[in-house]
């Protein structure tokens, strides 16, 4: 008896050996991480077909890529150093929710940082106090890349719109196309609207965002519906 | 005709049954077979002159299934003497070793002891002693494990695989299920779920580690793909075919959707795996099996405890010598020793002490009868208090306790009328199952346009349909009935008779030795003027020497005690159902009933009043004429059976119309019928006409049962729906009946009965839920209930455990039977 229990206990765990080392040997074998790798090469065809490709603020070291109407933009890290606040994050008019009703003194601090300067709200996350390690030159691109390796988690894949997203904070995303010749939604800057809302916005009379609901699944792929602004662009 | 019965291996469901049957049933010179699901046995009557055994098997194999060889396997160990090194050693097993028959034999120098396993159909253990011998050693007392019960290993074999296929498919299942409805279980999320295999950002790993999680179970569950498939192409798909379709679907879908995923990079069709389907279906499936077989073992217990009965071994006279062989080493004429609370290993005849038998294990007698030098003692039975030898006269397949077993046997593998609609069910189920399947996933894929869904249709309806529960619901029940009558005494000669028992209304009591205990006693001697009642007795007794009948039995036995000295008889002749005619010392005599009187011509005269008082206290008068003229009158009565008046008022009050039928005259009949209870009597009947007395209920639209135990009874046993012989009885009326009872107490007729009603009304529970869940499983899988209200569709996991569900709910109803006890207080 001792020594079945024994035997189905070394099954149990050399199952979990042998599903952990399958993993890890088929990502050291080969790279299992298509959407890491897909991700990459579609957030430059993206960029490529801007009209107005990224641009590094050399004060900031962060490479910025605006929305075509201006009124949004992603913010990702050329170089990460532990003094700075955030590595990736989205900055958007705040102009458009003023006038819908949202009340700046009830937004947290870290929305407003750039509210004096720019007249901008941002949302965005600090990723890691590793430095990035470029091969070669560095480019829009590569410390994308960069970044997708450092804090991999913050990129998934949409499969409801057929996009891939950077989550730069809680419910906040910057999605594109996989395929720009199959999708009419090729740049989407998505908001999560529950902290303005909770600062008096009425989501309806928000100006040059979309207030919908979108379909979404969990880490776990759990599908489910929540309601975002959004602000889609087709790059064609 | 020849009739056989082979193990069959490799069956899953009823529909495999129905296959084997087709298969063999149209070989040229089959003239009937029938294949049991649950006893997975089949048996088969065939011409042997143009059909060999071995083309049968040959179709079996041909068939997709196996045939299994009970080679009856024995082990032995034999302490040896003598033995100086190893070398001696070597010489006893090569010497063993060249008996035939010998399997293996391996001797232990150290133990000095010879572990020999042989066929003892060729060797005998005798022969492996004298080996011994002749090597030139010394063969010492051995110690002869029991015979290897083959069924029961196998069995144990079957379950030990099942229980480890399972193991398997449960060990990679259960993390394979957790992974894949990691989303249905998010409000679980505090349960880890490593971040590598989150599909919608490592989509590969997550195929990757789906995949090798199924191939083991695919592996385990291998024989529903080798079997199924080939049941399938060969156009009898069974059980195995719809869980290797559903699984495959299932598999394939999800190997698309994998290189849809990886190649085609459209990531949103991991979604679309279901890996954990066709996992834990198997998975599942094999609990379900391997569950089904361990219930299945337990329904032939009683057969089991019967086998358990004989000894293993014999003491047997050999010359002074008392030596101790194997029991299936005893022959006929060896004389055999049994000491007090030993038990008796075969059948025979006493030679030599007196002592008290207990066989209440063959016949429920609950006290020990006595047994003197030329009675017959019988295997199994325990000799209570005084050494006896004895003649061995059958050993073997012969012994009266190897006959019960066959019979129990052959019953438990019998099928019921009842089982033909589960049978014809059965036989097209499986193709109409994957129409169903097919039409369902085909409209629902028009309807919607979701490969998906269509599929998980497809896959849902093919395995809440397999049809294991239908093919068990019959058999089991019977098994487990039948082998429950075994124990209280009640032989089912088959599965009809275990059937039909359950709808009699009507039973008919033979009265003598049935209702009465058939030793009849002589009461009264009323003379004529002309003889005296010595002189009668004599004449009487010595004309009825010759006669078989209980009252002539019972006048002999009565002229024994009064020590007359019978007379020389010329012409004898027994007058069927009227009585005898003799001539002794040149006067002509009849003896007989009042029809014999009648029917001679021969008048009652003065004695016609004390032949009413006599029949009317239930006594039966023989009328003795003496050259024409009545001479006198011999009453005799029997004693009825204690238990006759219970049996027949709970017979009574289960709403059984209880019928005596007899040859004496009406009034005894109807005295006798008071005494216990009944109330229609069929008196003066004879004994080629009670099977039309029979008949004539039978046109009344009764059921009718016969209880009888003569020779005279047969043909009315053969004549009623059921006939019951009982043990006490010859073996003409047992090889006529339709049940047998072991002993002689009336009581075990309700019992039967109760016991056949409850079995039927247990096989329709199990045909109710068997068919149930098909036939409401199956609208529901169809997604019947989503297209009418918009409700629930049935998941493929959520089906197959429905289906195991099935099979274990209908064995454990089965099962329930085990507990049956007569309801005597009715």
């Amino acid at each position: 008896m001792m020594k079945k229990t024994i035997g189905k206990m070394a099954a149990v765990l050399l199952l979990g050996a042998l599903a952990v080392y399958s993993e890890r040997e088929a990502n050291a074998a080969f790279n299992t991480d298509i959407i890491g790798q897909t991700a990459v090469t579609s957030f430059k065809a993206m960029i490529d077909a801007l009209e107005f490709p990224p641009v590094i603020d050399d004060m900031e070291k962060m490479w910025i890529l605006t929305a075509p109407d201006g009124e949004a933009a992603f913010w990702w890290r050329a170089e990460v150093s532990s003094h700075q606040m955030l590595d990736t994050y989205l900055c958007f008019d705040a102009e458009p929710f003023v006038n819908a009703g949202l009340d700046l003194n009830k937004l947290p601090a870290e929305m407003k940082g750039m509210l004096k300067e720019r007249d901008k709200l941002m949302v965005g996350r600090k990723l890691s106090k590793e430095p990035l390690i470029y091969d070669g030159e560095v480019t829009a691109i590569s410390s994308f890349e960069q970044i997708v390796k450092l804090d991999r988690e913050t990129v998934g894949y949409h499969a409801a719109l057929d996009h891939y997203g950077v989550t730069v904070a809680d419910g906040n995303l910057v999605e594109w196309a996989k395929d720009m010749g199959k999708n009419d939604k090729d740049l989407v800057f998505v908001l999560d609207p529950k902290v303005l809302i909770d600062a008096g916005v009425d989501p309806s009379k928000v100006e040059g965002w979309a207030y919908a609901k979108v379909p979404l699944e969990d880490s776990r792929g759990r599908k489910f519906e929540a309601e975002k602004f959004l602000k889609p662009f087709d790059l064609k | 005709m020849e009739k056989q019965t082979l193990a069959i291996g490799g069956m899953t469901c009823a529909a495999c049954a129905k296959r084997i049957e087709r298969a063999v049933g149209k070989l040229q010179g089959i003239a009937s077979a029938s294949v049991n699901f649950a006893t997975e046995k089949l048996s088969v009557e065939y011409d042997g002159t143009r059909l060999a055994l071995q083309d049968i098997e040959k179709k079996i194999i041909d068939t997709g299934y196996n045939v299994l060889k009970t080679s009856a396997k024995s082990s032995a160990t034999i302490p040896i003497g003598g033995m100086t090194c190893a070398a001696c050693a070597k010489r006893v097993e090569k010497a063993l070793g060249k008996v035939e028959g010998v399997l293996s034999a391996s001797v232990n120098f150290a133990t000095e002891k010879a572990t020999v396993s042989y066929d003892p159909q060729q060797a005998k253990l005798s022969a492996l002693r004298a080996a011994i011998e002749n090597a030139g050693y010394k063969a010492l007392e051995a110690q002869k494990s029991g015979a290897v019960d083959e069924d029961k290993l196998r069995k144990e074999k079957e379950i030990r695989a099942l229980r480890r296929k399972f193991t398997v498919a449960a060990i990679f299942g259960a993390p394979l299920l957790y992974l894949a409805m990691a989303s249905m279980i998010w409000w679980l999320w505090w349960l880890p779920f490593p971040a590598s295999l989150r599909p919608m950002q490592y989509p590969l790993n997550y195929i990757i580690v789906q995949i090798v999680l199924t191939v083991p179970i695919l592996i385990a569950g291998r024989n529903f793909y080798t079997v199924g498939f080939k049941a399938f192409f060969q156009g009898s798909p069974n059980m195995d075919s719809l869980i290797a379709i559903g699984t495959s679907a299932a598999v394939l879908y999800s190997l698309w959707a994998s290189y849809d995923t990886i190649f085609n990079q459209n990531f949103g069709s991991v979604n679309n795996l279901y890996f954990e389907s066709a996992g834990v279906i198997i998975a599942l499936i094999l609990l379900g099996k391997t569950l089904e077989a361990i219930s299945k073992g337990k329904t032939s217990e009683a057969i089991k405890k019967l086998m358990g009965l004989a000894p293993k071994t014999a003491t047997v006279i050999q010359g002074d010598k008392e030596i101790e062989i194997p029991i299936d080493e005893v022959e006929i004429g060896h004389v055999i020793l049994v000491r007090p609370g030993g038990k008796i290993p075969v059948d025979g005849v006493i030679t030599e002490g007196h002592s008290a038998v207990d066989e209440s294990m063959l016949t429920g007698e609950s006290l020990p009868i006595d047994k003197k030098p030329g009675d017959k003692i019988f295997a199994a039975t325990i000799n209570k208090n005084g050494v006896i030898r004895f003649e061995a006269t059958k050993v073997g397949s012969d012994t009266a306790l190897a006959q019960i077993i066959k019979l129990v046997e052959d019953a438990q593998g019998s099928k019921a009328p009842i089982a033909a609609m589960a049978d014809i069910v059965s036989g097209v189920f499986v193709p109409v199952v994957c129409v169903v399947a097919v039409a369902a996933a085909v409209a629902w894929f028009w309807y919607t346009k979701d490969v998906t869904l269509a599929l998980t249709i497809f896959i849902s309806v093919l395995i809440i349909a397999c049809p294991c529960a239908l093919g068990l619901a019959t058999p089991t029940a019977i098994m487990v009935g039948t082998g429950k009558g075994a124990e209280y005494g009640i032989l089912f000669k088959g599965g009809e008779a275990l059937e039909t028992t359950h709808k009699i209304d009507t039973i008919v009591f033979d009265k003598t030795g049935t209702i009465t205990e058939g030793k009849p006693e002589v009461t009264d001697i009323v003379i004529t003027r002309e003889i005296d009642e010595k002189r009668l007795l004599l004449l009487s007794a010595s004309a009825e020497k010759g006669s078989e009948h209980p009252l002539g039995e019972a006048i002999v036995r009565k002229a024994e005690e009064e020590k007359l000295e019978f007379l020389p008889v010329i012409n004898f002749q027994a007058l069927i159902g009227l009585g005898i005619e003799a001539t002794i010392e040149n006067t002509h005599i009849y003896a007989g009933n009042r029809k014999l009187m009648n029917e001679k011509g021969i008048s009652l005269g003065e004695l016609e009043s004390d032949s009413d008082r006599l029949a009317g206290e239930g006594k039966t008068p023989m009328y003795i004429a003496l050259d024409n003229k009545l001479a006198g009158i011999i009453a005799v009565a029997d004693v009825v059976k204690k238990s006759s008046e219970e049996a027949i008022k709970v017979l009574r009050n289960m709403g059984i119309t209880v019928a005596m039928i007899t040859g004496d005259n009406l009034k005894t009949a109807n005295a006798i019928a008071k005494q216990v209870g009944i109330d229609r009597v069929l008196a003066e009947v004879l004994p080629q006409d009670k099977s039309n007395e029979v008949k004539k209920l039978q046109e009344e639209n009764r059921k009718v049962a016969m209880v009888g135990d003569g020779i005279n009874d047969a043909p009315a046993l053969v004549q009623a729906d059921v006939g019951i012989a009982i043990g006490s009885g010859t073996d003409v009326a047992m090889e006529s009946a339709d049940i047998v009872l072991m002993r002689s107490d009336l009581m075990d007729v309700p019992t039967a009965i109760q016991l056949s009603r409850s079995t039927i009304r247990n096989i329709k529970q199990n045909l109710f839920w068997a068919f149930a869940y098909n036939t409401a499983g199956i609208p529901v899988a169809a997604g019947v209930l989503r297209f009418l209200f918009g409700g629930p569709l049935l998941d493929p996991i959520l089906a197959a455990a429905a289906m195991s569900l099935s099979s274990v709910s209908v064995l454990t109803n089965a099962l329930r039977l085990r507990g049956f006890r007569p309801n005597r207080s009715i």
